[in-house]
Formats: C-alpha cells, structure tokens, sequence
C-alpha cells in the first residue's frame, strides 16, 4: 500500500512544521520502537503499538498491544480506518485524512503540544486488569459455546444417523456415553455403550418393549414357565390388566452406583397390594398389604403335618442323651438335619443315612450284622423268607449244632425233609416279620398296618416329609447364619413329641429381627424388610402367585 | 467497623445487611433440602432422577439463572427491585446454600460424565465468589489506609510533578543526573501484566553511569532498580564523595525527592496490587458461571434426551 | 456643536434595543441605535461558538419585529442581521454613549468621540455587562487590543499580552498559551483575589515556562512596530520600561457597572444595594420623563422579555398605550379570582390591599406576579407542611390562613388579609418552621424565593418589613409560641441580625455572656479549649439557638462558637432573653432542657478525640450547610463505581458525583456531589429561575434551564457541570452480550465538539426525585459504602466512624 503520512510539529509559540512523507510497504507500523515506520516518542506506547494494513482496498487498524487502541475515544482491536477518523496513540494524535490522488491512505500525524518530551506522564496505562486485554466476555464466551459443543452439540450429532454415532464413539470426540450418569449394572454389560439400545427415541422414556427384545415373554403378571432368548429366563406370564402400564423401569432402575438393579423400596409392590381389589377381583389374597411390620398376613402354614411317621423331636433332643448302638448320646438338630449345599434349604431326610446309625434294622440275636432293608414291606418279607429257607437248607440239622470250620459233607435232604425245612422257615420267617414290623423296629416310627393270613402281610403307610416350606418367599437358612442363630430361636423342636407338629415359627418371629420396608422407621437391632426382600416378582414356580393367577 | 454492628447501623456491609436475613433464608434452604434428604428413601441408590432428585433439581437451576442475574439486576439502574446491596446478599448466601442443594441433587454421585461437569463446575464457581466476598469484606480498609486521603490521580499527579521537579533540579547539575532521572523515570514499571498487579513487584529497572569507558567518558549502564534503591544508593555515594557544597545540597535534595518518589511509588503499587486482588477473581467467577450455564443446559437436556 | 435629532433614540444594541429600532424601523419612525461595540449584541456574540441559546420563559409570547426562537447562537445572530439589514436600522456602531443630558423632547446624548445626538425619547437598553475598563493609556484604541475572548484557539502561534490580574485574564492566558507564547501582566506581585483552581493554572503554568508572567508592572503604552506588522507593548516594572513585540493584547481588567452612569442621566434608584433596580413605571419610563429602560437593565435578564419590552417601549414612547405582551399571561393567572376585575384593576387591588407590596413600583410588581401564582385553596387545605423544604414566599390577598407555631408546645393562631408567611424559609433556607392551613374564602399570592429577594434587594421598605416579621417570628416559634407577633415585636426591637463569614467567630470561651444567638441561615460549630487545643464538640444547624448556657446560669461563654459556613443569627440580648423567660415560666424549663442535653453531649464528644476533627472535618466539606450529602464509607467501596454509572445511566448519561475525587477522613469520603445546601449557592442566579427545591429538601434544575453555567460557577463544591444529553446507547444486553457501544456509565466518546451534542444545560444531583424509592448512587451500591444522610443524623454518623 502507497501512503501518505504527514508529520506535524505545533510549537508553543512557533509556527507549525508541516513534513509529508510517502511509504510504500504492505503495512504502517507505529510504535515506540526505531523499526517502526512511524516511531512515537511516547512511554505510553508500546514497542510495537499497531499496524495499518490495507484489507481488500479498505485501509485497517490492528491493535498490536492486548488491550487495544484508541479509534475514536474507543479502545478497539481492530478499526476501519475512514476520513475523520482520530487515532490516539499516548500524547500522539493521528487523523485520517481525505485520501490523496495516487496514495491508498493519507493520514496526518501530530504530537500534542503539550506533550513534550519531558512532561510526558509516567507510563502508566496498565494499574487495572482491565487494562491488560484480559477480557471476562470473551471468555465467557469461550466457555460457554466450548461447554455446549463438546457436552451437548457434538454427542448430539450421533443421534441423527447411527453412522455418524458409530464414528463418534470411535473417535476422539466427546460421544453420547459423555451423557450416561454412571455405569450400567453387570448383567447389562453386554449392551455395552449402545444407548440406544434401551434410549430408542430421543426424549422418550424407555419403553419395555426395548427390554423385551432381549428379555422374551410378558412381565405383567406373576406366573409362568421360563421362555428362553439368548440365554437369559424370565418368567412368561399371564397378564394382570392393573400391570399392562407399568414400565419395567418402574422397579428397575439402571446406571446407579452401586449398581442394584432392582428397586427395593416397598412402594413397588404397595402400590397395588394396599388396594387389590382395584386391580382385580383377588379372591384369595389379602386385599391390602402395606408393610411387613404393619399387615403382613401370616404364613400360610398348615395345623399339622401329615407326614406318615412317628417322630419326637423332644425325646431325640432328650438332654440326657437317647440310647444308640454305642451308648446314649445327646443328639443336636445338626446330627439328622444338614444344608443342602447352596445353603438355601436343608437336604431332604433319608433314613439310612440320618436315622440308621441308631434305628439298626438287625432281626436275628444271633446274628447281629444282619439287617432287612428298609423301605418296602413286602421286599422284607421275601428277604427274611428267602434268608431263613437258605439257612435251614443249608444245615439241616440244627444250623448251630454243626461246629465250625468242619467241614464235612452234608447229606442231602430228601424231599420230604425239603419239604418239612422250608415250611419251618416260612414259619421262622414270619415270627421274626411279626417281631419286627410290630414290636421292634418299623412301628416304632411307621404306621404299621397287618393284614391276617398266610402268609400274613404288613403295610406301611406311606411317607411324606415336606422339604420346601414358604414356597412363595425367598428363605434361605444360609442367610440366616445357623452359625449364629441358634435353630431353637426359630424352630421349638425340643417342646415337640408328635411328628405332625409343624415347627416353623410364626410371622411374629420374623418380626423380632425384620422391620417394616421403611429404612428410616428401621430400629437399630433390626432389618429393613421390603416385600422384595423376601418375595420375587417374576416367579415361575409361586404358589402363592399360582393361586392368585388362577382366581383372576 | 461500620456495619458489622447488629444494629441498624448507617453504613452496613454485605454479610450484615438487614441483620443479615439472607443468611437465614440460606439456612432455612439448606435445612430443608437436609432434611429432605435424610427423610427421602428410594428404592434406589439417591440420584437426580427421584422425585426429590428433581425437585433439588429445579431449586439448583432455578437458583443459578437467579444467581446469574445478578450481573443484570446490577446494571438496571432504574431498577426499583430491591437494592443492589440487597440483592448482592442475596447472591453470596443464596450462591453458598447453592452449594449444599446441588450437592445433593446429585446424590454424591460423581463420575466422568456432563453431569458431574456441571457440578464441578459449580463448585469452583462458588468458591471463586467466596474469595470474592472475602476480598470485598478485607481489602477496602487496606486501600482506604494505603491511600490515606488521596487519590489514585492525585498520587499519579504527585509522581509526575516530583519527576518534574527532580528533573528541574538536575538541570542544573552535571548531565549525568539528568540523564539517570530520565531512564529512571522511562524505566519505572508499575503493574504492566497481571501478575506484576497481583504480586506488587518492582521490575523498574534505571541507567546509572557506573562505569567510565575507553574514551574516558562515563558510560550508562542498565541496572534494577527496585524501591528506587539503585537511586538512591547512587545518590548517597555521589553525595559522600563530592566535596563541593552546591552540589551536595542539591544531591541532598535529590536524595529528598527520589525518597518522596519511592513512597509514592510503593503506594501506587499497593494501590493497584488491592485494586486487582479485588477484580481478578471476577475474571474467574463470570466466565466459569456462563460455562456452568452451558453446562447446565447439556446436563438438563442430556438427561431428558436419553430419558 | 449637536448632531442630528431624532425621534427615538436607542442606546445599546442588546436584544432589548435591536427590538425598539427594528419596530420604530417598522413604523418608520426616524431613529438611531447607538452601539458601543463593533458589532450588534455584543453579550450574545460573545458566547461560544454553536452555544444553543434557549427562548424562556416559553410562556410568554414574542412581540417583536424581529425573529428569535431557539437555536444556536449563529442562527440567532445571523436573523437579527437580516431583520436589520430588511427594516433599513439606522445602527451606529462604535459610538460609545457618555452622558444623556436634557429632558424630554429633546435628550442630548452625548458620545465619547466628541459627537452628540439629540432624541426627544430615549430607550435605553444597555444591559447589566457595563463597558469593559480601557487600559487608559495611550494606544489603547489601536485594532490589537481587545477587551474580549470569543474563543482562545482562534488564535495561534501568536505572540499575546494579557493585561489584568483577575479569573478572566488567567483562564483567557492559559488558554491561549496552548497555542501562543503568551505574557500576563500583573500589576501587583502575585495573584490574589482569584479562585483556587485559577491561582494553581497560572502558577504550574508559569512554573512549567508556558507562560510568562510579568509582576509589578503596569502598562505605559502601546505603538504599532516599525514595520508597522506587529505592536509594541510598553509597561513599566520595578527594573524600568521594557517593551514586548506583540500581534495581540487582550485587557481584562474587569468591567464598568452601568448604575454610575445611568445615576448619571438622572435616572433614580430606590437604594444603595448594588443589586437594586431603577425606579420605573408600568411603562418603562424611569423617573426622567420620557427616558425608558429595559431590558437586563430594567431587570428582565431574558432575552424575549427585553425584546418584547423593546417593541413596547417604542409604543409607548410614540404615546400609544399598548397591553403587555404578559397581559394574556396575567389574564390566565387571575382567571380563577372571585373579584372580576380586569388584569390591571387586580394588580392594583393587591397592591392596595397588601402593605409589603404597596412600596414596591407598579412595574416590577407586575413582574413579580407574573413570576408568582395565585392560589385560591379552600379551606383546611394544607398549604405547606412542617419540615417541607419549599421556600417560596406566601401573601394573603384575601381570607385568612391558620398556622401552628411552637416546638414543644404548639399554639395555632391566624393570619388575616394583607399579612404575609413563609418568610422563615425564605431567608433562613430551613425547612418551614410550622404547618398552615387555608381559611375560609383565601386567596393566596405565592412568590418564588427569587422574585422576593429581588424585591428585598432593591426595596428597602420590603426588607425591613420581612426582616422584623422574621426576628419575631423566629422568636415566637422557638421561645414564646403563645405570644402574639405585635408583643414580640417589642422583644425584637431588642434583638440584632448578625452576619458572619466562614469560620468568624460568633462568641469566643470566655466572653461575656451578653446574648443568645438564633441561628437563622448556617449553621455553627461549638468548640471548647481541651488543653490548649481547640476542639470541635458540636454542631448546630440553623433553626436552632447557641448561647443560652451562658445567660442561664449568667457566666461566661463555656465555649467557642465558629460560623461553619456564612451565616446569619439574631441576637437576643440578655435582658430581651430574660423578659421572655419571665413571660413564660415553661420556657426556662425547656431551655435548662437544651441547656442539660447539650453539656452531655459536649462531655460524651469531649471523650471522643477523635470526633472532634471528624466534625470540623465534615464542616470544612460544606456538610455545615448541607440538607442532604452523599457520604461513602471507605472500609466498604471496593471502588467499583457502580454509584457514578447508576447515576449516569438515570440522568442522560452523565453522572452528576464523581466518587473518586474528594477528601477522605477517618475513612469517610466525601464524593464530589450535591450537598442540597440549606441556602443553595446555585440558586442565587439563575436568570430563568430553573433551580427548584421540592418539599423534601432535594435542588433541583428544571428543563428551562438556558445553559448560562452561572450555577456552576457559584457552586462553591463544583458538583454543577454543563453536559449535553448523551446519545442513545445500545440495550443493555447487546453490550452484557456483544460489548456493542458505551458500557454503564462510559462516555460514548471524548467530550469532542460541544455544537455536535446539542443544547448544553447545567445538571446536577436532583436526588433521583423522578424515580421511586431513592437515589440510583446508593440503591446501586453493591457493597453498603454509599448512603445519604441530612444533617440531623451526622451525630450518629460521627459515633458509628470514630466507634
């Protein structure tokens, strides 16, 4: 650019000196400093102040120093410079001129008078911040679009097309996993970061449908029997019409630490249960449930226990010990009854195992090692006969009478002996039966029935020990820590002679330890108890839920 | 001090205003949402999304638009909305108890995610305000004694006339002098960046005609000069060694001027150094509380996006 | 030898006197305008350049053959000189009028260069500016020396003497010497009897070598140069003669007042007070037959007015009888009267019927009604309250008006027709000392402050009138509520108004106590001598007495009493004093009361040191006469000067304080801002009477202020500034958001050229009274620092900052 620069020099007194100066150059620069084209006498000015650089024909102004130049009596970075224009520059003043033939930009250049050199101010532009182009708005600025840009506008962008979520979650930039408020529970990892796979729609609540895709079969209901879909069960279910509305996400929240799946307040299930009726006619539920402490109904226990057998827990928890093969020994719950391993429930009772070791079935005096098999009473009858026939066949004489260890042949019976042996030992066998099933061993714990006869029969009536109790809750002994927990707190087997006493303690004693589901309400030596802790919700196999279904 | 007194004093400060009311208000806030909190027991881990979560929610958002506006309350001045004063009370307390509902919002659920963003955000933001607030309390006393009963432009006055009056003096003295009160005067620094504002540093620097070159003339050689020291010890030299009477007198005189000068130097510097103390934090405080509006709105839209 | 005769000759081509020989042009009566100067209107062409000049008062219509509305000084000037040069105005400049002899038909008017004329009417219209003072030396009349200084940048690199000691001079010599090599003549050998702000312009500039100044020396005279380009200077100093090559010489050595020389032409005054205006009838004639005056002379400082008194003058000068150009105005006001009289029947009636005005001549009582408004309240309407800050001045026309007297124990007593109230705040500048009430069928005139002062200036019959009502009612209302005016006028017979300067002593620890003084403007600090040092124990604030103590218990003077500020006090000698205590045994109650409060005070102050120099520090910034101040606590300002934007941003764009500026004690700074004195200093002259005072004490301008600045420079705290209305600015937001135009508060741009911003008017603090719920300056205060507080709670304000 061609300039003109007219220097100006106004003495006190004397006239004014008027020096024009051409420069060519792609820009004017003004500054204290000796390289400059135009050099300002002036502490006020920095080395390099500003540069006037001509920007599509139209001459410009940029500010060399942070805060600014004077254009107008305005601090500006950057100025079009117009005829009239005023640059302050310290004590200088510079005024665009009406251009010049030939020139892009004229300008006259003029120290004040009364700045002369040595009454120049001490330079002092920078005692405020405000001084020194630190600028709050623009930060503000800075920050708040930076901000929305790489924490709302880039993430969004991956919603419009999967490809472009596919490069962002790829890539560097901020994705929508910037947006997740923690991480998800463990059985969900497989979703990974695939928001959308459960966020189908932006703005719109996840549907359970979503969940469905993976998790087949109807949720709203109670009942059912597993449907399987990439190996994940979930109960298939009869529909409750009061559950069609009510989101999976209503009791499962997602991406909290730590992560719970499930919400276990008791307003998931209060909801309906203060009030079934509203849902449906439950004929044989309690109407309104609201709170374990408050109006939980009792178990569903029956009176007694027809299990079929003759059993007193109070004469084999005798303090003094029962009669055993060794000796009396005191028995504890432990010595007949163990957890199933899973700790949940207890192993079923087998008699061999749990009752043998004292309960011998030996039947012969002479004989001691000798014992019938338990279980069918008919297979004990064949047993003794077929025993007692090889034994008198085999010495007929007095077995006993032929001493041991000598060997000599025996003379074979003649049919009529045969005959006569055998008879003896149908006849020994049932007195040993009749002993057996009657005085000695099997009626002491089984119903024994006879049937008159020859042979005469005894009947057993058949057994059937409950393994599973409260089936409709979730009960685990294990839990409970049988360590600790004695049994006789829940359990009072030593007060019990009869076999059809039911031994499992009531709903109060739950209650000594299991508060109501409101945790704030929970004393200290208690647990908060929500219905969930011990009641599921998708259960196949409840028969609590069974019956309900089946009413509905 | 004025103000800090229960009573209805004439001249109040922030924290004390109307016996402080705002600070109850505050208070009252911060109890309930406590409250609140403790009493509040979903099913699930505490977080944004529980009806209390959202309550908070909106008291915190509702609270930082509020907060924000203070910025425009403050400069309509034909507002009859209360008092500036007032409303800066207002801002410190209510900003504080911001703290407490946020936090709580959140549930003390922190991670990396805009959400947290957010948070963080908040809390620099409010602590910035604190220091605020502490400067506003703690400075001005400093700058009303520092000053005394003059002003910045008074002091600026001072300076450039004790410069004008060394200079004076020099006139007539060997030429040295002139030309060593000249740099000094060039080469007086007061503030220039942030940092030399914050930290009151001296970086003036002086040319001393220390050494004598080949020529035998006296060369000048660029020195620090901070609290006028170089001067004045140059002076003090000057003035042991000289044994002609004129010219002690009118080093003494220097020396007497270059003394003045440094007082009111130091006063300058403090003067500034207080004044950015009192201005620097805004520079954090604004611009971070327009990001946290940014971050904000990410963080409200984000959650109701992937509902 | 005498000159040509004419019909009507006009002196002075002011406003006034363009206006008579612009009509006598009309109606081509023969005439001359006789200017003194080289050009017309010299007052108005020595405004500055662009200076927008207002037409008040709006009111009043313009009668005159002559154009003139508002507008720039330019396009005023440049109708004027069509009007003339159109009617064919027989103007003569440069003849310098020295004496008007002769009567009517045939005035002699005698001219300076030897010349005279002869008029069988003169209209003399030449203003209150007085011919400047000639150097009186010879040269005096040569082209380069001026008695004037439009504008100083005119002028450049020239070399420039100025002559004279006084604020003119320095401020025309330092205005120059930015351009020019300048010398200043002083004939003594320092300057004093100049303002503060002056003394240090011209002493830094003369220190700095910008300009040269010459002490002890006096003008001898002045030559052209033998190239005859230039002028030599000649003046004479202690070392001899010494001569100055000069292009210019500027004389400013003060002005002639007129009243010398129009006593001269035999016109009389009614009194010695410098500000008293000549007698004249409803007709502008003086009491020289067939001599009229008009104009600032007459005393109608607005340009309208003495234009339209010009076009009269010459009627009546002619011998017709013309109504009033105000006659319309009159009309209007009296409309609502029950008399049904016409304008001039009325006019005469009130002055029939009220004594305070029969003295006054017809024609500035005219003027005073037109400045004054006619009220007819009905009865039990409050006229004005207690403690209200109006002061305007109120005569009962007719029906009667009941008002309550007394401190402690009030008593109500009547004013009937013809007498008159409000004198208390009038004079004393106080809040109204007591409440009134309209009787039945009451007609009121009430005159604005300045009009009566005018009145009392220049009509000694008025002063003294208003004076004795004022001591006994002063009296009255603080000793005998009970006593009737007519008994207490015995009393103030005894009684003596005293002024006293700044700081003069009103009685001296130890004197005798002979007196008790009423302090009726001002206000008084008490000190008392604590170990050889004076120390400041109280202050007392106008309204109230000092000096009881001493008559009480009859022993000398227990302390000092200073004025703070120019103050005015009735004295009531001892024996008055006893007189009253004797004719109303509760009053010795009351004052014993005072007496009591005030030592515990003075021992409570005394254990303060520091208060003591609080007080008198606070005094020494004018709070002694201050109703209303803006006080900034320095341990709250973080200096953020939110104070001065609000305010900015309230008032046009200009902050009416200036928060840095101002001195600060025991951390209480005193902004530079309106004090609202009890008296306010701006308020003494104000040509179109645009300061106002509202009834809760804040003063104010009104929008017909004409920008003449003569406040500002009265305004002894510089609060006053001329400003333009600022342009407008971008919304808030756009700057909050986009930093667009000016913040808050910042200047658009430099004060640049004044003709570009439109009419300048003076502005000042008007206590935000256009906005609700107080002043911007202390509702924007961020951090408490800034409050406002009067007078009465400066006390407490001492006790909080030295606590």
């Amino acid at each position: 650019m061609r300039v003109l620069i007219r220097f100006l020099r106004r003495g006190p007194a004397g006239a004014v000196e008027q020096k024009d100066k051409l420069h060519d150059g792609e820009a004017v620069t003004l500054g204290r400093a000796t390289d400059q084209v135009v050099q300002l006498k002036d502490r006020r000015v920095a080395l390099a102040h500003a540069r006037m650089v001509l920007r599509n024909g139209q001459p410009v102004l940029i500010s060399q120093v942070p805060g600014g130049v004077l254009v107008n009596g305005t601090l500006q970075r950057e100025a079009r410079l117009n005829p009239g224009d005023t640059v302050s520059l310290g004590a200088n003043l510079l005024r665009i001129l009406e251009p010049v033939a030939g020139c892009d930009l004229a300008f006259s250049f003029e120290l004040d008078a009364a700045a002369r050199a040595d009454e120049l101010p001490v330079d002092l532009p920078r005692l405020r911040l405000a001084d020194l182009g630190l600028a709050k708005r623009r930060w503000a600025w800075a920050l708040f679009l930076g901000v929305l840009l790489l924490a709302l506008l880039i993430p969004t962008t991956g919603l419009r097309s999967p490809a472009l979520q596919d490069t962002l979650r790829g890539g560097l930039l901020p994705d929508d996993g910037f947006w997740s408020p923690g991480p998800v529970s463990r059985v969900h990892e497989t979703v990974g970061a695939r928001c959308e796979a459960c966020h189908e729609k932006p703005f719109q609540r996840v549907r359970n449908e979503a969940c469905l895709t993976c998790h087949a079969g109807g949720l709203h209901g109670h009942v059912g029997g597993g449907a399987a879909k990439d190996g994940v069960v979930l109960a298939e279910v009869q529909s409750v019409a009061a559950l069609d509305e009510v989101r999976c996400a209503s009791c499962h929240g997602e991406h909290h630490e730590p992560a719970t799946l499930v919400r276990n307040d008791p307003a998931v299930c209060v909801t309906c249960h203060q009030d079934l009726r509203s849902t449906a006619d439950w004929s044989q539920v309690t109407p309104q449930v609201t709170d374990f402490a408050a109006d939980h109904p009792a178990f569903g226990v029956p009176e007694r226990d027809e299990s079929g057998l003759r059993f007193s827990h109070k004469a084999h928890l005798d303090a003094g010990g029962v009669r055993s093969p060794v000796g009396d020994t005191v028995l504890g719950c432990g010595d007949c009854h163990a957890l199933e391993p899973g700790g949940a429930r207890f192993r079923p009772l087998r008699m061999e195992r749990d009752c043998g070791d004292c309960h011998l079935l030996d039947f012969d005096p002479a004989f001691p090692g000798r014992a019938v098999p338990h279980g069918d009473a008919d297979r004990v009858a064949e047993f003794l006969v077929d025993y007692y026939s090889r034994r008198f066949l085999e010495g007929f004489a007095d077995p006993l009478a032929a001493p041991a260890g000598v060997r000599r042949p025996a003379p074979q019976p003649t049919a009529a002996e045969r005959e006569r042996l055998l008879r003896d030992a149908r006849a020994k066998a049932g007195l040993v039966l009749r002993d057996l099933f009657e005085r000695r061993s099997c009626s002491q714990c089984h119903e024994v029935e006879a049937t008159a006869g020859d042979p005469a029969r005894w009947t057993v009536e058949p057994v059937a020990i409950r393994t599973a109790w409260l089936p409709g809750s979730r009960f685990s002994h294990d839990a409970h820590s049988t360590a600790l927990t004695p049994c006789a707190t829940c359990h009072e087997a030593v007060e019990s002679a009869a076999a059809t006493d039911v031994l499992l303690p009531g709903i109060d004693t739950c209650r000594d330890c299991h508060a109501g589901g409101d945790a704030r309400a929970t004393p200290a030596n208690q647990v908060t108890s929500t219905c969930v802790l011990c009641h599921g919700f998708h259960q196949p196999q409840n028969p609590l839920w069974r019956v309900t279904a089946e009413s509905s | 001090m004025a103000g800090t007194g229960s009573r209805q004093a004439l001249h109040q400060s922030v924290l004390a205003y109307r016996g402080s009311r705002y600070l109850w208000v505050a208070l009252a806030l911060c109890l309930g949402a406590i409250v609140a909190y403790a009493w509040h027991s979903p099913g699930v881990p505490p977080n944004g999304g529980t009806w209390l979560g959202y309550t908070l929610g909106t008291v915190g958002a509702v609270l930082i638009l509020w907060l924000m506006s203070f910025g425009i309350r403050k400069r309509s001045y034909a507002s009859r909305a209360g008092t500036v004063q007032g409303w800066l009370s207002a801002h410190v307390y209510l900003g504080l108890a911001l703290l407490v509902v946020v936090t709580l919002h959140a549930g003390f659920q922190l991670g990396w995610n805009v959400h947290t963003l957010a948070y963080v955000l908040t809390c620099i933001v409010v602590a910035s305000g604190v220091f605020g607030v502490f400067v506003y309390v703690r400075y001005p006393q400093f700058l009303s004694d520092n000053r005394g009963s003059q002003t910045k432009a008074q002091l600026l006055a001072d300076l450039a006339d004790l410069d004008s009056r060394s200079l004076r003096v020099a006139a007539g003295m060997p030429p040295e002098f002139a030309e060593a009160l000249r740099a000094n005067r060039d080469r007086t620094l007061i503030g220039g960046t942030a940092l030399a504002l914050l930290a009151a540093r001296d970086r003036s620097q002086i040319m001393l005609p220390l050494a004598v070159n080949t020529a035998g003339a006296v060369a000048f050689r660029q020195v620090a000069n901070p609290d006028q020291a170089a001067l004045l010890d140059y002076l003090g030299q000057r003035l042991a060694a000289s044994g002609d009477g004129g010219l002690s007198r009118q080093l003494q005189e220097l020396l007497s001027l270059a003394g003045a000068r440094r007082t009111v130097l130091a006063r300058l510097r403090r003067d500034a150094q207080l004044k950015a103390w009192l201005e620097i934090w805004l520079y954090v405080h604004v611009p971070l509380s327009f990001g946290l509006l940014a971050a904000l709105l990410a963080h409200v839209l984000a959650v109701f996006i992937y509902w | 030898m005498t000159g040509p005769h004419y019909r009507i000759a006009i002196v002075g081509s002011g406003p006034g006197g363009l206006s008579a020989a612009a009509h006598a042009a009309e109606l081509g009566v023969d005439h001359i305008l006789l200017e003194s100067g080289p050009a017309h209107a010299g007052t108005i062409q020595r405004y500055q350049k662009g200076k927008h000049v207002m037409a008040e008062p709006g009111a009043l219509p313009l009668r005159s053959d002559l154009p003139f509305a508002a507008g720039t000084r330019e396009s005023i000037l440049q109708a004027w000189h069509a009007g003339l040069g159109q009617r064919r105005v027989n103007v003569r400049y440069g003849a310098e009028v020295t004496g008007i002899g002769g009567e009517s038909p045939s005035f002699t008017i005698r001219l300076k260069d030897g010349g005279s004329v002869t008029a069988s009417n003169v209209i003399l219209a030449i203003g209150v500016q007085g011919n400047p003072r000639k150097l009186g030396v010879p040269g005096e009349d040569l082209p380069c020396v001026q008695y004037t200084l439009d504008d100083p940048d005119e002028y450049r690199d020239e070399t420039i003497v100025v002559v004279g000691a006084g604020d003119a001079a320095i401020e025309n010599a330092v205005a120059l010497a930015r351009h020019n090599r300048v010398l200043i003549v002083n004939r003594s050998d320092e300057f004093n009897r100049v303002k503060e702000g002056n003394l240090n312009l011209v002493t830094k500039a003369i220190e700095d070598k910008r300009l040269e100044c010459a002490y002890k020396s006096a003008t001898t005279r002045i030559e052209r140069s033998p190239d005859g380009q230039r002028y030599v200077f000649v003046l004479a100093g202690d070392q001899g003669e010494s001569r100055v090559e000069c292009d210019r010489i500027i004389a400013r050595i003060g002005a002639r007042p007129p009243r010398k020389f129009v006593e001269s032409c035999g016109i009389r005054f009614p009194g010695p007070d410098p500000a008293a205006l000549p007698t004249l009838t409803s007709r502008y004639e003086s009491s020289v037959p067939g001599l009229f005056v008009i104009g600032a002379l007459g005393g109608y400082p607005l340009i309208k007015q003495a234009m339209n008194q010009g076009y009269e003058a010459v009627e009546y000068a002619l011998g017709r009888s013309i109504e009033p150009a105000d006659q319309p105005l009159l009309a209007a006001k009296f409309a609502s009267l029950p008399f049904g009289l016409g304008v001039d029947e009325t006019l005469a009636l009130m002055q029939a019927r009220i004594p305070v005005f029969s003295a006054i001549n017809p024609l500035n009582f005219r003027e005073l009604v037109l400045g004054s408004q006619v009220l007819t309240p009905v009865a039990g309407e409050v006229i004005f309250r207690k403690n209200d800050y109006t002061n305007s001045f109120f005569t009962i026309l007719a029906g009667s008006v009941e008002l309550e007297v007394g401190e402690e124990r009030r008593s109500r007593l009547s004013l009937g027709a013809g007498q008159f109230f409000g004198e208390m705040s009038l004079l004393s500048g106080r809040r109204r000392s007591a409440t009134t009430w309209a009787g039945s069928g009451c007609v009121l005139i009430e005159s604005p402050r300045r009009e009566i002062n005018k009145l009392i200036s220049s009509v000694d019959g008025v002063r003294r009138v208003i004076d004795e009502h004022f001591i006994a009612r002063a009296i009255q209302t603080s000793f005998a509520p009970d006593a009737s005016l007519e008994e207490l006028k015995k009393v103030a017979a005894g009684a003596r108004l005293r002024r006293y300067k700044p700081d003069e002593v009103v009685f001296a620890e130890g004197d005798e106590a002979d007196s008790l003084h009423l302090i009726r403007s001002g206000s008084v600090a008490v000190a008392r001598d604590l170990g050889g040092r004076e120390v400041v124990t109280s202050y007392v604030a106008a309204g109230n007495y000092v000096g009881e103590m001493g008559l009480v218990s009859r022993t000398a003077r227990s302390a000092t009493v200073r004025a703070t500020v120019a103050t005015e006090t009735i004295s009531l000698d001892a024996a008055a004093f006893h007189e009253l205590l004797g004719r109303n045994p509760s009053l010795r109650d009351q004052v014993q009361g005072t007496v009591r409060r005030r030592l515990a005070e003075n021992t409570r102050m005394a254990g303060q040191p520091r208060s003591g120099d609080l007080i008198s520090f606070l005094m020494d910034q004018g709070l002694g006469e201050a109703t209303d101040v803006l006080l900034i606590d320095e341990t709250l300002c973080i200096g953020c000067d939110n104070c001065e934007k609000a305010c900015a941003e309230t008032h046009d764009g200009t902050s009416r304080l200036d928060r840095e500026a101002g001195p600060t004690f025991a951390h209480i700074h005193v902004p530079t801002s309106c004090r609202h004195c009890e008296d306010p200093h701006c308020m003494t002259d104000c040509p179109p009477d645009a300061i106002g005072r509202a009834p809760n004490g804040e003063v104010y301008i009104r929008d017909n202020c004409i920008g003449c600045g003569n406040c500002e420079r009265n305004c002894p705290y510089g609060v006053i500034q001329m400003a333009a209305t600022a342009p407008e600015k971008p919304g808030l937001f756009s700057w909050l958001l986009f930093g667009a135009g000016p913040g808050p508060g910042e200047v658009p741009h430099e004060p640049a050229n004044d003709a570009g911003q439109g009419p300048k008017k003076a502005v000042k603090c008007d206590m935000c009274r256009d906005l609700s719920g107080g002043p911007a300056c202390v509702r924007a205060c961020p951090t408490g620092a800034a409050i406002r507080i009067g007078p009465e709670r400066f006390v407490e304000l001492i006790h909080e900052a030295t606590r």
